[in-house]
């Protein structure tokens, strides 16, 4: 189907590209919301911690989870409040593992300390990945069914065109037979067979006008030349024409003869398209060329 | 002879009627439907020439006014469109011949006389040229008493001769009365068969009627 390939040539490319987009976009938005709720989580520990050190001058005790450490480290310089990202040694799993953490300051009793609070990133991590999956087969199946659903629509809906399009391959000039076309719901196609039966009605009509005149005029040349003939008939008893005379009449005859072969030709022609001779063959003409 | 010659064309009708005054008919003319209608009822004619597509009517309507008033008078049908519908139509309703334009005027003479002997002699007729007599219902001619055995196209050419006699015939109006075309203009086989038909009469001790006129054709006639 050339429509639909070429339907097909511009959809699928705009269609996989806004989806390889649109599913980059997502990833880091849904990345950037995660992460940001999992800075959220370590601010609140980060509040925690500070009401705790502001309420009892000392440092909380660090009771450390697998996904949750927090560690403080008495510094010289005090450290940037930051964030960040960071592969870290994971007891529990016995393997490397994504953390995020956030590091402050905390002053207990005039003494510096770096407070770093880590969370787990792995998780999120891992549920970005598993939504970003799903969304993807969603959206691929959707493709799929959506293509595949097109092929078998488009087919059907593209009948009615196919045939008008038939009959118009088939359509003769100077048959008898009109263009027959079913009315469907589609606006466009029934236009287009209104239109293609205007068109051929209309050519039709014109080309038999034609037909109709030349048969006409055909037949008015008959009068005139048969005139001519007749007179020079009539000439051709005197009896005194000079042999030079004789001459002219001769080729006047002969003229008019020509004349009278081609209106019968004429004739002919305008009695061919109209069914007038019931039977027909084929003729090899090359065999008739060399035989003469 | 009488002839109603049904024409709208006057050019036609003119040249039609000088050549069969020629051959001594009377010709009446006609160039309308309304006319047409009343000289054949209020006249007979041996032969009427019927033109059907006149300008008032169709000239078969004529020939069905004809064959209701039971008359006799014979009918050519002459028409500018060799149709076969209408020469099935007005042969069926009673014409006796039917001849398309445009036509040789020979042709027309020979057919009109073909006409009036099947009406008048039941076909029958001797035709009398000096010591020449033509038998036009058993075909048998005879040249001072005896008989001349012809081909069948040798009879049909020397009966054209005749009928159109002292009148300067055309070759192509030869070639269409016996094979009905004018074989593209090429006409040896034209001079084989006069050929034949001069030695033929010649032996049988007829004279030379038929003399060549240079360019145009022959004439059958005494010197």
């Amino acid at each position: 189907m050339k429509l639909l390939s070429k339907y097909n040539r511009v959809n699928v490319p705009v269609m996989i590209g806004s989806l390889v987009v649109s599913s980059i976009a997502f990833y880091f938005i849904l990345h950037f919301v995660l992460l940001n709720q999992l800075d959220k989580d370590l601010v609140i520990e980060e509040q925690e911690i500070n009401e705790y050190v502001a309420h009892n001058q000392l440092l909380p005790r660090t009771s450390s989870y697998p996904d949750q450490v927090i560690a403080f480290y008495q510094v010289k310089a005090a450290p940037h409040r930051s964030f960040s990202s960071a592969k870290i040694y994971n007891k529990g799993k016995q393997e490397k593992e994504l953390y995020r953490q956030l590091v402050f300051q905390v002053v207990v009793q005039d003494k510096l300390y770096a407070a770093t609070v880590r969370k787990s990133q792995q998780e999120s991590e891992d549920l970005l990945k598993l939504i970003v999956s799903i969304t993807l087969a969603v959206i691929l199946l959707l493709f799929l069914g959506i293509f595949t659903v097109n092929r078998f629509i488009l087919r059907q809906l593209w009948r009615p065109f196919h045939t008008v399009m038939e009959q118009l391959k088939k359509f003769d000039i100077s048959g008898k037979s009109e263009l027959q076309f079913s009315t469907s719901d589609i606006d466009e196609f029934n236009e287009l067979n209104k239109t293609a039966k205007l068109l051929t009605n209309k050519v039709t009509s014109d080309y038999d006008a034609l037909k109709s005149f030349t048969e006409n005029a055909s037949h008015e040349i008959q009068t005139p030349l048969a005139i001519i003939q007749m007179k020079l008939e009539l000439l051709t008893q005197s009896e005194n024409l000079t042999r030079g005379q004789v001459d002219i009449v001769v080729a006047i005859h002969e003229a008019a003869d020509r004349l009278s072969r081609l209106n019968q030709s004429l004739l002919l022609l305008t009695k061919l398209d109209n069914s007038q001779f019931a039977e027909s063959e084929n003729v090899d003409i090359s065999l008739l060329l060399e035989k003469h | 002879m009488k002839i109603l010659l049904i024409e709208d064309e006057i050019a036609l009708r003119e040249s039609i009627c000088q050549y069969l005054e020629q051959q001594d008919y009377y010709c009446d003319t006609s160039a309308s439907y309304k006319e047409a209608l009343n000289k054949t009822e209020t006249n007979d004619y041996d032969c009427i020439l019927l033109d059907i597509s006149l300008p008032d009517g169709n000239g078969l309507k004529i020939l069905e006014e004809l064959k209701r008033n039971k008359k006799s008078d014979g009918v050519l049908i002459i028409s500018a469109k060799n149709s076969l519908d209408d020469k099935i139509k007005g042969l069926n309703l009673g014409a006796d011949d039917y001849l398309p334009k445009p036509f040789h005027l020979s042709e027309l003479n020979a057919r009109i006389g073909a006409i009036i002997r099947r009406k008048n002699f039941d076909g029958h007729d001797v035709i009398r040229f000096h010591e020449l007599s033509v038998d036009t219902r058993d075909k048998i001619v005879f040249a001072k008493g005896n008989p001349v055995s012809l081909t069948k196209k040798e009879y049909e050419l020397l009966l054209y001769f005749i009928s159109n006699k002292k009148r300067v015939i055309s070759k192509d109006a030869i070639a269409r009365h016996l094979w009905g075309d004018d074989m593209g203009g090429n006409y040896d086989f034209i001079y084989t068969h006069i050929k034949n038909l001069r030695k033929k009469l010649q032996e049988a001790g007829d004279a030379d009627y038929i003399k060549s006129i240079y360019g145009l054709g022959y004439k059958f006639c005494e010197e």
